[in-house]
């Protein structure tokens, strides 16, 4: 192994012994994360080359005649119909798309609050939306001619219906390149194995330098070779890169924020339209809704555990509420308030 | 419908204005001084409803509230997506609400100012070009609002306010009356001209300040100019069928467009095809000025007000009836220039020699530059019947104030005023709007 000795230089040529294993070890903490770093940043990149441009209305333009709805989420476009039900399996997955369902049968009167903490249905009536009628129609099966349904049977039930139609969602975010895709997560892993593979190949190196300048006589590198499968197994341990996409975080961040004012309102019983409830409860958790639809508080205290209520869903909650009392209190109305407080002093 | 609005973030409302700022302004100007009153209830007032305010941190202006922010950076895209707003407007407010006017795509823009989006988009109507002033005589003064003009009748623009704060400070608190926004139609030609061109003017004149009102002004208002504008008008077919500025002395009196246009490209100085042309009236006569809490006293230059007043008796002389009346009042109320109010008012007013005129029907929107510690109040002048068009300084307290001979003193925008005061066609609010006033704290 001639051409070892190519590579008689340092590091590769020090003396047996701790020093290689520890600046190998060094070099490898930095490695690793620059690595995944860098493979996150060349995902994130190709997430959001892959994401199509909304295309605008045009000048002509109107709010009147909107721009035909695309098939597809994207960033300006609001959710409709079963977008809604993508937006809430995107963000929280089956538990999500669960517990917007069965908020939205709520909205929708699809059940009102009986005696004694059952559900009635109401009578059976044309749903325009097609996971509601699945669920009105799973509802009407669970009740078996009863009538009413119990809390616990309405959250199977709309849990049914998300499994059901989770395929069909999944489909629509990866349309919307909100998922990524297989071929970024394929180059992301390529790039990841080229990166390991050349942690590793400087460990390997010096293995062959070592021995073709040291032979037999130097003691076992024990800890190096530790290294070098520890290495492996962090290699391919790692090797897998996130299915969530940049484009979908940004998306829903985006939905969030353009929503804001809307969220506020519906929390404060401003706004009661059911598809603006629907879209607060999917974006804001079950809670976010309960003044405009107040029998959903009794869901979420029987099922919605606190953590599937998001800190930012947290924040327009409670300014919406906040924003609801002081407007109650005068705080906008303040504003008037003024007005009327001087109007009354000079009367 | 004098303009379209539609409301995309729920931060602002329009509302109409009464003369009298609700009661906030001096008895005497409430009871006797119609074009105050006119002036305040011009247009319609821009109410910034979501009260909050703007601060500077590292250099940069931004709103306190964070979700403001967030939801107007939010609302970019979904303007973009629906075509809303052209791509120029969606790039610049892409960052949040706050354009800091020289950066980014505004760097061709001269003034040192922030550009602060309303969360309004507006277009005008074939009633004529979208006028956005500062709120007039009821605004903050911790900032001046830039004028500018909106002449797009297709495409919805943001209604963003060039805002220029008067001091150092690092906040300036939103809230309450910022603009006053009016759709001017363009109307009658603007024209200069001589008095001799048109006698009728200094007949006009002539016949308002006679001695009897002189003698009726020693004892208190005479309400004469509200008595003449409460009469119908009567229809006079030599009545001026252009906007007319006649010049009655030395008066130094221009044509100029309002140059500061928003349109779907951006902003732009000038490049109107059509723009919105006003009178611009200088200064005669350079002089100081200091209101001490009681009066406002001035120190004219003497000999130049001496001038001024030759000047105005040498124009009108050949123009005086030999009718045995009395006209020396008439001249001296141009020739004396300032007049001051009454004790304990911060005000006196200066009267450039010249008389405007409008079509029937149409008046004179007076306003002035906001300097440091003055200003000149907002007036609506009918100027299809009364013709002179004096400016009304207000001072601020113990404010040193120096104006030199041929600086620019007000502007006299002739305008509709069935127009003006015409009701916005209000669209319904996008779903990214907060609903009502009272949204937000």
């Amino acid at each position: 192994m001639s051409w070892a000795l190519w590579f008689d230089v340092f590091p590769f040529n020090m003396a047996p012994g701790p020093g290689f294993m520890i600046l190998y070890l060094v070099f490898a903490l930095v490695a690793f994360p620059l690595l995944l770093v860098l493979r996150t940043l060349v995902g994130d990149a190709l997430d959001r080359a892959a994401v199509r441009p909304v295309p605008g209305a045009g000048p002509g333009g109107s709010y009147r005649q909107p721009a035909s709805m695309p098939d597809t989420l994207a960033i300006g476009q609001l959710p409709q119909g079963e977008q809604r039900w993508a937006v809430a399996y995107l963000r929280d997955g089956t538990r999500g798309l669960t517990d917007a369902l069965a908020a939205a049968a709520f909205v929708r009167d699809l059940v009102t609050a009986g005696a004694s903490g059952t559900l009635e249905l109401t009578a059976a009536r044309r749903i325009d939306d097609r996971l509601l009628a699945e669920l009105a129609t799973e509802l009407q099966r669970v009740a078996a001619g009863s009538g009413s349904v119990s809390v616990a049977a309405l959250r199977d039930a709309a849990g049914v219906v998300a499994a059901r139609n989770e395929t069909a969602l999944e489909s629509l975010i990866e349309r919307s390149n909100l998922r990524r895709s297989n071929s970024t997560r394929r180059i992301m892993r390529t790039l990841w194995f080229v990166g390991v593979a050349g942690v590793l190949s400087i460990g390997v190196l010096r293995l062959l330098v070592r021995y073709a300048m040291y032979g037999a006589g130097a003691p076992l590198p024990v800890f190096l070779l530790i290294e070098l499968v520890l290495f492996t197994l962090i290699g391919l341990g790692l090797s897998n890169p996130s299915m969530s996409s940049v484009a979908g975080t940004e998306y829903l961040r985006w939905l969030e924020d353009a929503t804001l004012s809307m969220r506020a309102d519906v929390g404060s019983g401003r706004r009661r339209d059911a598809d603006d409830v629907e879209t607060a409860v999917l974006l804001g958790g079950v809670l976010a809704a309960s003044a405009a639809v107040p029998a959903l508080a009794a869901y979420h205290t029987t099922y919605v555990p606190a953590t599937t209520v998001h800190s930012s869903s947290c924040s327009s909650g409670s300014s919406g509420s906040s924003c609801s009392a002081s407007s109650c209190g005068g705080g906008g109305g303040c504003g008037g308030g003024g007005g009327c407080g001087g109007g009354g002093g000079c009367s | 419908m004098s303009f379209a609005v539609v409301d995309a973030l729920g931060w602002c409302s329009l509302a109409r204005r009464s003369g009298d700022l609700d009661g906030s302004i001096p008895l005497r100007a409430a009871r006797a001084c119609a074009p105050l009153l006119d002036g305040n209830a011009f247009g319609w007032q821009l109410r910034w409803d979501a009260a909050t305010t703007l601060v500077r941190r590292r250099g940069h202006w931004q709103l306190l509230d964070d979700t403001m922010v967030r939801s107007a950076r939010a609302c970019a895209p979904y303007l973009a997506a629906h075509g809303l707003a052209p791509p120029w407007w969606c790039e610049a407010l892409a960052d949040g609400p706050v354009i800091e006017l020289g950066r980014g795509p505004l760097a061709r823009l001269r003034k040192p100012a922030l550009g602060l989006w309303t969360g309004l988009l507006v277009r005008a109507t074939p009633a004529g070009p979208l006028l956005c002033l500062d709120a007039g005589n009821r605004r903050s003064r911790a900032f001046v609002v830039h004028e500018h003009v909106i002449e797009e009748r297709e495409r919805w623009i943001p209604l963003l306010l060039e805002l220029q704060p008067r001091d150092d400070g690092d906040s300036l608190a939103l809230g309450g009356e910022l603009a006053t926004l009016a759709a001017i139609a363009p109307g009658p030609a603007r024209r200069l001209a001589t008095l001799a061109e048109h006698p009728r003017l200094a007949q006009a004149h002539l016949d308002f300040y006679d001695a009897q009102y002189f003698a009726s002004k020693r004892e208190g208002p005479t309400r004469k100019y509200r008595r003449m504008i409460a009469a119908p008008v009567e229809a006079d077919a030599d009545a001026v069928t252009d906007a007319v500025a006649a010049l009655a002395g030395d008066a130094a009196v221009e044509i100029e467009a309002i140059a500061r246009r928003h349109g779907a490209d951006g902003v732009h100085d000038g490049g109107s095809s059509t723009p919105l042309l006003r009178f611009a009236c200088r200064n005669a006569v350079g002089f100081r000025a200091r209101f001490d809490g009681l009066r406002v006293h001035v120190e004219p230059d003497a000999a130049a007000l001496a001038r001024h007043a030759e000047a105005i008796t040498a124009r009108w002389q050949p123009l005086l009836r030999d009718d045995g009346e009395d006209h020396r009042g008439a001249l001296w109320y141009l020739g004396k220039y300032f007049t001051p109010h009454v004790d304990g008012e911060p005000h006196m007013f200066v009267k450039p020699a010249a008389l405007f005129a409008t079509p029937p029907g149409w008046a004179t929107l007076v306003q002035g530059p906001r300097w440091l510690g003055a200003e000149i109040l907002r007036g609506s002048i009918h100027t299809d019947r009364f013709h002179a068009a004096p400016a009304v300084f207000g001072f601020e307290l113990g404010a040193r104030f120096e104006l030199a001979a041929g600086a620019p003193l007000s502007w006299l925008l002739p305008y509709d005023p069935a127009v003006a005061r015409a009701a916005p066609e209000h669209a319904p609010p996008l779903p990214t709007a907060a609903r009502g006033p009272e949204a937000r704290a």
